[in-house]
């Protein structure tokens, strides 16, 4: 489904991916784990096609596809979900508008009908009620005045909502508490799926209990430099991340 | 005064009309000759007033305007938005208000045009008409006294029932030509209405629209009032409102500002009677080599009043914006209670605004607060748009409009605040993407 060659990306002049290569088949989970700054969210960025990020090199192929040459509501429409670090507020759109333009965007890509208004009322009070989200955000401008846990779970709910076919989930844990992160996994577990893919970044293992990876990958400065199965997760969660600096490690 | 095409043309003009004029009663001739000579003493002002710093005149100036003809009879019927504005609509053709019989009588308002006026409805206007606002420093109001058709005038005894519509409307006509209205609106004590006011005319061809407005109102009145500028894109517009606010009363006035090449808009009102509000919002959207003129003026004469202003701006292209908030407390407007704001998005670099508070505050014990913004779009929000599928220009047009909205969504009335919301999401997305 997702295929990284060599990548390569910079923010304002600073090199922060430095070669990522990474495959990601239907039907897995995999976990990018690494310290602050190793460039875990960069590389969610580039891949939902942050304008900000220049990518300098290597190439990635989603469903066949060069993803580097799509516009970002291209890759959401075809798609490609990032759930953001740091959910954006957006005063004066109203959240369940928001998510009906975007809904019906990215349907109108995959060739189906628009949704009216009844259907997609039901559809959203259904997907609220899986991710426990008070029907009252619906109707407020996205993100505005959220709580830090609303926020992330107003992502997931986003989600739920647009079935997206790779998701990716930047720090989606941050923040939350251990309820929150019940609900937050459980809304993304729904979701999974044989035809479907996710790839989730996070700093702690602690998530990782509640959505289980097929895979975990390190990244430190830049690059991969461990892979492995869930049991990584764990290693990671004992020893720390200089573990892996030691020689005879990377 | 030096002369000019616009200049000479105005004067012929008055002289076309002197006959029609001549029968009027001698309390309008008298009124008409204060804004002549009003208008005769300050001319066409320059760049070099300072009211007048950031709008260049040089086009009206230089164009030889004529006469806008005699409608024949109504205009067309409003395309687009404006056309779903059904409520009860009183026409001003080329500035002629088209009233049959000369009056009309709904629930809460008599509507007038003061040449049909009774001798008591004459007592009424001749104590407001071009009194409310000074002639010295509002030359085209003063020129407007001067020019004016005949003016409409709507007695507000009661609760109007629904919204008076006044549909201002320029005809094509072959070479540019100029029009100048006169409304005058008195609300009886405790009274309520709500007005509103658009503003057309043809795309092709240059013409001039000089629009008065005088709102009194009488002790405890309310009146909502709402402004839609849609004029065709040669359009000079040259409009002043003027609201004189009694005690305890309520006036509140939503500006929004779309169209013409240059448009400049005076909106005022004097707080005369303690315990008055005010509320002067406003919208403007600009793009090519647009230029919006907003100043506002706000006269706290006596204590207790609160005024507030939003005005937010949008301007793409080579446009250009002018805001110009002043508010003045006198020495006895203790307790004022004054708010102003202006928030401009700018969409391209070569978009400019000029914005300027002028707090002149004589009295000691008041709260008057200002603040102007210029930012750009947020291009955080954009990528969040975006990333969630939704396409460039329609996120644009999403974020332009939620900051509009902001203005719009404080428009009382359900049905008008529906076609605004339509119009300015129409003009932000043909005109700015």
């Amino acid at each position: 489904m997702l295929e990284i060659r060599d990548l390569h990306a910079s923010v304002g002049g600073n090199e922060i991916l430095r070669g990522i290569s990474l495959s990601v088949k239907p039907d897995e989970v995999h976990a990018i784990m690494g310290p602050n700054g190793s460039g875990k969210s960069t590389l969610a960025r580039v891949l939902a096609g942050h304008p900000d990020y220049e990518v300098t090199g290597g190439e990635v192929t989603y469903c066949g596809e060069n993803l580097l040459d799509l516009e970002a509501e291209v890759r959401a429409q075809k798609g490609v979900f990032l759930a953001f670090q740091y959910p954006v507020e957006i005063p004066g759109v109203n959240n369940s508008y928001f998510l009906k333009a975007a809904l019906n965007a990215v349907r109108k890509a995959r060739g189906e009908e628009e949704l009216d208004a009844v259907d997609f009322l039901a559809l959203i009070r259904q997907k609220a009620k899986l991710l426990d989200l008070d029907t009252a955000l619906l109707s407020r401008p996205v993100n505005e005045g959220f709580s830090g846990g609303e926020k992330k779970r107003n992502e997931i709910f986003h989600m739920a909502v647009l079935e997206p076919m790779l998701s990716v989930l930047d720090e989606t844990d941050s923040g939350l508490d251990i309820d929150a992160l019940r609900i937050v996994a459980n809304g993304v577990n729904a979701l999974r799926s044989p035809e479907r893919a996710s790839i989730v970044v996070t700093h702690y293992q602690r998530l990782l209990n509640y959505i289980v990876p097929d895979f975990v990958h390190v990244l430190s400065d830049g690059r991969i430099i461990r892979s492995g199965g869930k049991e990584l997760a764990l290693e990671l969660e004992d020893k720390g991340y200089a573990w892996l600096d030691e020689p005879g490690h990377a | 005064m030096e002369s000019s095409n616009a200049l000479r043309a105005f004067e012929a003009m008055l002289e076309l009309s002197a006959p029609a004029r001549a029968s009027e009663p001698g309390w309008l001739a008298e009124a008409r000759r204060a804004g002549l000579e009003a208008f005769r003493l300050q001319g066409i002002p320059t760049t070099g007033h300072e009211e007048w710093r950031s709008t260049p005149l040089t086009a009206l100036a230089a164009t030889a305007y004529e006469p806008a003809p005699a409608p024949t009879g109504p205009a067309p019927a409003a395309a687009g938005p404006l056309g779903g504005l059904g409520c009860n609509q009183i026409e001003i053709v080329n500035g002629a208000p088209i009233l049959a019989g000369g009056r009309r009588q709904v629930e809460g308002v008599s509507s007038f045009l003061v040449s049909a006026a009774t001798p008591q409805e004459q007592a009424l206007v001749m104590r407001r008409l071009g009194k409310s606002y000074s002639l010295n420093s509002h030359p085209f109001a003063a020129l407007n006294l001067a020019l004016h058709d005949d003016a409409l005038v709507l007695h507000v005894t009661a609760d109007s029932a629904e919204p008076l519509h006044i549909r201002h409307c320029a005809l094509p006509a072959g070479r540019p030509s100029a029009s100048a209205s006169r409304v005058l609106v008195v609300a009886e004590p405790n009274a309520r209405a709500a007005i509103v006011e658009t503003f057309e005319g043809p795309d092709a061809g240059a013409y001039l629209t000089n629009a008065v407005i005088e709102f009194w109102l009488g002790d405890g009145a309310a009146v909502e009032h709402c402004r839609i500028q849609a004029e065709g894109c040669d359009a000079t517009h040259l409009s002043l409102s003027h609201a004189t606010v009694g005690r305890d009363s309520r006036f509140t006035s939503t500006n929004i500002s779309l169209g013409s090449a240059v448009a400049r808009y005076d909106g005022n009102a004097s707080m005369l009677g303690s315990g008055g509000e005010c509320t002067l919002n406003g919208v403007y959207i600009a793009s090519g080599t647009q230029l919006i003129d907003n100043h506002t003026y706000i006269d706290h004469a006596v204590a207790h009043c609160q005024s507030h202003e939003l005005y937010k701006g949008v301007l793409a292209e080579r446009s250009r914006g002018v805001f110009n908030g002043k508010i003045l407390v006198r020495e006895d407007a203790q307790k004022t209670d004054a708010k102003q704001t202006n928030q401009v998005l700018l969409l391209s670099d070569d978009a400019q605004i000029h914005t300027k508070p002028q707090l002149e505050i004589f009295a000691d014990d008041v709260r008057c607060t200002h603040g102007a913004t210029i930012g750009r779009l947020d291009s955080d929000a954009l990528f969040y748009l975006r990333a969630r599928g939704i396409p460039a220009d329609q996120a644009h047009t999403m974020l332009v409009a939620a900051f509009a909205g902001d203005v719009v969504e404080r428009i009382a009335d359900e049905t008008l605040r529906g076609t605004v919301d339509t119009l300015v999401r129409d003009a932000l997305r043909t005109g700015l993407t």
